[in-house]
């Protein structure tokens, strides 16, 4: 069924990062970006690779579905891998291989295994700081209040956090309409499943006008009603739910913070081996 | 004079209206009072211009000609301005035909918060009117739920939640019923009820189902944009050929009643609901058989 589909992937529960400020969280994917993509040495991986894991075990996520996360990127990966493996030249280190037109150095070996790792760790720490812990409607907010500052430069803040919020509201009833208009057109005989490529985008227009049709339509009536219900943009507007932050948030904080420095520190003073600059 | 919460005086409305030759004239010369505390229902069939009148009670129109007045504040073909429109929403709400295109959060409480949000209410002020709201209409239990799982019934509860929650005098169910199944019908003309009996709110149903008209302390049916007839069930419903002749019909049991009395049975008239009916065609039945007519 297509209504099955989860948005966003998140996953209930109420661990530790379930539990953080999703503004706070927010900070926190940043500044774990930021340190993956500092650490230059074996020693910087290896601890991000750790702090990885520590937070995997953090939000009581089945390692499965974790590594489930990493699936859709794997040729991405691979592709990165390859290129970084076959054109690391130059004062590439020791030659291994050397045949035909491929040279292997042991630098792209390293380069390969590192920006693969660096990959995955991406993805995997994203995913259990952000999107598996934290529902959509709750990063939409989050989004909205450190952007705030923004207002200042009238950029519409507000009014692209209730777009999102609208839209999120309405993929799940647009999904559904899909499937009532996908079965009164198989009624018909429509055919979605057989022929070739251009035959099957062919019979998804009668399914996309009328679901345009009564977007607009939805579109329309929701407007209205939300004019009846006084609103007048972001102006004056107070919220039934406000995020405080708790002592779990600083703590949080001051670890990654701590941990960003560490790989600052790494990098200059544990250069191990010279695996690669 | 008493002043009235609604009053319409020669109030009319024609869509198309810049240019006259094709402009659809969708009611013409509508005057009526509305007091609070009302439990009316507006009645007729497709395109007589109920929902046209709705329209105009919330200003989501403006009217054509004539003159609107919303507890003290006269709407005219001028129109008001966004600050006045805005003071009069916050006194008459509306709940809408589509459950699915009035919910605007993914979170019933939030969306009932939402009217409130709207107006500026602080926060713990917030909390109490959503809690209140959601158990008026008994969604207590669904306060986290996403409004996309609901019931078509439950959906419109929700929707009636939050103009609750904005606290307004009057609501207006524009065809609020019409998408729902029989059980949702229900549920929402009992909360309509209940907040009519237990919160004195002025209550506006639109609708074409006669047996919900029935429950109203008040009929107006409209025909081709004019009103018909105005009064209550029991008026309204005798009045058999004209309902019947606006397209409309009668409730079954009356229209029985309607029939046998044409065949010269003795019966009262103006028996709305099926208790009624039954009781009235079975005290006559009893005295016949008494007098060993049958």
């Amino acid at each position: 069924m297509l209504s099955d589909i989860t948005l966003g992937q998140y996953f209930p529960g109420s661990s530790l990062l379930h539990r953080l400020d999703p503004r706070m969280k927010i900070i926190l994917s940043a500044l774990y970006m930021a340190a993956i993509f500092l650490a230059k040495n074996a020693f910087c991986h290896l601890f991000t690779a750790i702090a990885t894991v520590l937070l995997v075990l953090l939000s009581r996520i089945s390692l499965r579905v974790v590594l489930r996360s990493v699936r859709p990127i794997l040729y991405v990966l691979i592709f990165t891998m390859l290129l970084n493996l076959f054109f690391t030249s130059a004062d590439g280190g020791r030659l291994l291989l050397d045949f035909w037109v491929i040279r292997i150095y042991e630098e792209g070996v390293y380069r390969a295994l590192f920006m693969a790792l660096r990959v995955v760790l991406l993805v995997i720490g994203v995913s259990v700081l952000l999107t598996y812990t934290t529902t959509p409607i709750a990063l939409t907010d989050a989004i909205e209040s450190l952007l705030s500052p923004l207002k200042l430069l009238r950029i519409p803040v507000h009014e692209f956090a209730m777009m999102m919020t609208i839209a999120l509201r309405f993929i799940p009833t647009l999904i559904e309409e899909t499937e009532k208009i996908m079965n009164a057109q198989k009624a018909r005989g429509a055919d979605f499943t057989s022929g070739s490529i251009f035959r099957r985008v062919r019979a998804l227009v009668p399914i996309l006008i009328p679901l345009f049709v009564s977007s607009f339509q939805r579109a329309i009536d929701l407007a209205t009603a939300m004019e009846c219900r006084c609103y007048r943009g972001g102006k004056g507007r107070t919220k039934l739910v406000r995020y405080t932050l708790h002592a779990r948030d600083f703590v949080m904080l001051v670890l990654f913070a701590l941990g960003v420095a560490m790989i600052v520190f790494g990098n200059l003073r544990l250069p191990i081996g010279r695996l690669y600059s | 004079m008493a002043s009235h919460f609604i009053e319409a005086r020669g109030l009319g409305f024609s869509y198309d209206a810049e240019s006259e030759s094709d402009a659809v004239v969708a009611l013409d010369d509508i005057s009526l009072t509305i007091d609070e505390g009302e439990y009316i229902a507006i009645l007729g069939h497709n395109g007589s211009g109920k929902s046209t009148l709705a329209k105009l009670f919330n200003l989501i129109l403006t009217p054509s000609r004539g003159e609107l007045i919303l507890d003290g504040k006269t709407v005219t073909s001028e129109g008001l301005s966004d600050d006045e429109i805005y003071e009069i929403r916050k006194k008459i709400g509306m709940v809408f035909q589509n459950p699915d295109n009035q919910l605007v959060a993914t979170v019933v409480e939030e969306d009932v918060a939402f009217g409130p949000e709207n107006l500026g209410v602080p926060r713990e002020e917030l909390r109490r009117r959503v809690d209140e709201a959601l158990a008026t209409v008994g969604m207590t239990e669904y306060a986290r739920h996403a409004p996309h799982k609901l019931s078509g019934g439950q959906k419109q509860r929700v929707a009636i939640a939050g103009v609750l929650a904005m606290m307004p005098r009057c609501i207006i169910f524009d065809e609020s019923t019409a998408m729902l199944d029989p059980l949702g019908r229900r549920e929402v003309t009992d909360v309509m009820e209940r907040l009519n009996r237990e919160q004195n709110m002025t209550v506006l149903h639109i609708t074409h189902y006669m047996e919900e008209a029935a429950r109203a302390s008040r009929i107006i049916v409209i025909s081709d944009g004019k009103i018909l007839l105005d009064g209550t069930p029991k008026e309204v419903f005798s009045s058999v050929e004209p309902l019947l002749a606006a397209g409309l019909e009668t409730p079954q049991g009356t229209e029985l009643i309607h029939e046998l009395r044409m065949l010269g049975f003795d019966l009262p008239k103006g028996c709305t609901t099926v208790g009624e009916c039954t009781d009235a065609i079975f005290s006559l039945f009893k005295e016949k058989k008494d007098n060993n007519d049958v």
